[in-house]
């Protein structure tokens, strides 16, 4: 299987480990990922609040060079955001005709067309089909042995419902099929699709760091000992923001949370840091072994 | 909570202020009658606690044309986009899509939105210099100078850890530049 890749502005930063553990599970699997070449930012939800037409204009740039790579070629991408920002535009360019004008417009003075044909798939979507499941599970060499895991989905990967969004935006199912195909086991988690508040921890703090609060004491109350996420932005608010929250409250949670992508890598028995497990706030590898989980060091 | 007792008086309001947000909202736009209070979306809405309106209320001041309050409120701000409330609303509202618009014409409106429109801004501003968005220019950006010293200390430990970079990823940012040309060329040509 062929993608085009688009790892989006987090996977140079915060999400550097969610790209990295991408990249190796994909070659892992036989998933051949071509990165789209000169990609920019999407246009985000940010800009579409600013100005749709830019914003649509921002995702048909990426989306008109995904076309270029190749008749038929589809995307898929690590972020959550970006999934959900192509996926509204690629339904504007399908249906608005002011939006389509101004966007043939925007790309012209970049030479470039698009004519609203590119499927938009999430990393999640890719590696959680029946037949990614059968192929994970026969090069499962480390399995995560009775590891209680929250699976936490977020917002963006499964809202708002589009034509052909893949998991049910209320109780979604693909994490959680993921994680009893490697051994762990979901737990029942109330906030599985609860928003974690995005950007709000910059721009209000408080209010965010409530926000998380609520999904580690739920996870908590749940009975995991880790949450997994495919989101960037929401591991960033969970792990990174995770001290903050802890300082903030005065409650302790130490509470791993992994990138789904480095689940999958620590089962098809990569090494840790290969996955980037060093590189979070909240210590995993002590984590991972005291619960026996083998991992290679 | 604290009871919300706000009095509505005539200058709060613009008779028009529904009529405007339906045709902005385009066909979305037609929905917006129908809400009939039931609350799904404040019950549903996560930041719901920490807004002076919820989202049920300001439905009903959309109604009632109560432009001023709906403009000047904490919700519009405070929501988090995470169409929660769009995909349980049983009449079919996308009230996220009424906030997102809700929030647009507060940014054109010099009287609300004041503080927000700089988040915007240096948003837009990033991604027009860099063509990527890099969320610590950003939130150094966005932050007040206070609040950055005080994250000092994080800050440090998040680039130990390989979390942030110095130096921003730049990607085709001339190719984004013309495209943020043309776009707001037309617009204001539109005006």
């Amino acid at each position: 299987m062929k993608y085009a890749y688009y790892p989006g502005c987090s996977a140079n930063t915060s999400g550097k480990e969610y790209n990295r553990s991408f990249r190796l599970i994909a070659k892992a699997l036989d998933i051949e990922l071509v990165d789209v070449p000169d990609w920019t930012c999407c246009g985000s939800h940010i800009t579409y609040v600013f100005n749709p037409a830019l914003a649509a204009s921002l995702s048909a740039r990426n989306l008109a060079l995904v076309e270029k790579m190749g008749e038929g070629i589809e995307m898929v991408t690590i972020c959550s955001g970006c999934y959900q920002t192509f996926k509204r535009s690629n339904e504007l360019l399908k249906h608005d005709a002011t939006i389509q004008a101004k966007v043939k417009e925007a790309l012209e003075a970049v030479n470039l067309s698009y004519n609203a044909n590119v499927k938009i798939h999430h990393a999640l979507e890719v590696l959680t089909t029946q037949e990614a499941l059968d192929t994970i599970s026969k090069k499962i060499t480390k399995p995560l042995k009775g590891l209680k895991v929250a699976p936490y989905y977020g917002c963006a990967v499964v809202r708002p419902k589009f034509e052909d969004t893949f998991d049910d935006p209320e109780n979604p199912q693909s994490l959680d099929r993921l994680l009893k195909v490697l051994g762990a086991e979901p737990v029942f988690y109330i906030d599985k699709v609860r928003c974690c508040g995005g950007v709000l921890i910059m721009k209000q703090e408080r209010v965010g760091l409530e926000m998380i609060r609520r999904l580690l004491t739920n996870a908590k109350r749940a009975g995991a000992e880790c949450i997994v996420t495919p989101c960037a932005l929401c591991h960033l608010n969970l792990d990174i923001m995770q001290p903050k929250v802890e300082r903030a409250f005065k409650q302790k949670f130490n509470m791993p949370v992994f990138f789904f992508t480095q689940l999958i890598g620590l089962a098809l028995g990569l090494k840790p840091t290969e996955l980037g497990l060093h590189k979070h706030m909240v210590p995993t590898i002590s984590f991972l072994q005291s619960k026996g989980v083998e991992v290679l060091v | 909570m604290s009871p919300v007792t706000h009095k509505i008086t005539p200058e709060m309001i613009d008779p028009t202020f529904e009529a405007t947000l339906k045709k902005r909202l385009g066909e979305k736009g037609k929905k917006i009658p129908l809400c009939f209070q039931c609350g799904v979306c404040s019950g549903s809405c996560p930041v719901a606690f920490a807004m002076d309106f919820t989202p049920r209320q300001i439905m009903e001041l959309i109604k009632l044309g109560v432009k001023d309050l709906v403009l000047s409120s904490s919700t519009i701000w405070l929501c988090a986009a995470c169409y929660s409330c769009s995909v349980r609303c049983p009449q079919g509202i996308d009230l996220k899509q009424v906030m997102d618009t809700l929030k647009e014409m507060a940014l054109e409106d010099p009287k609300y939105g004041k503080a927000e429109k700089a988040f915007y801004e240096k948003f837009i501003e990033v991604v027009r210099r860099n063509g990527r968005v890099d969320e610590v220019a950003l939130y150094v950006k966005v932050m007040p100078k206070s609040a950055v010293m005080r994250n000092l200390g994080f800050g440090l430990k998040l680039y130990q850890k390989g979390k942030i970079k110095l130096s921003p990823s730049k990607s085709s940012a001339d190719q984004v530049a013309k495209i943020f040309e043309k776009v707001l060329a037309t617009e204001v040509q539109k005006q």
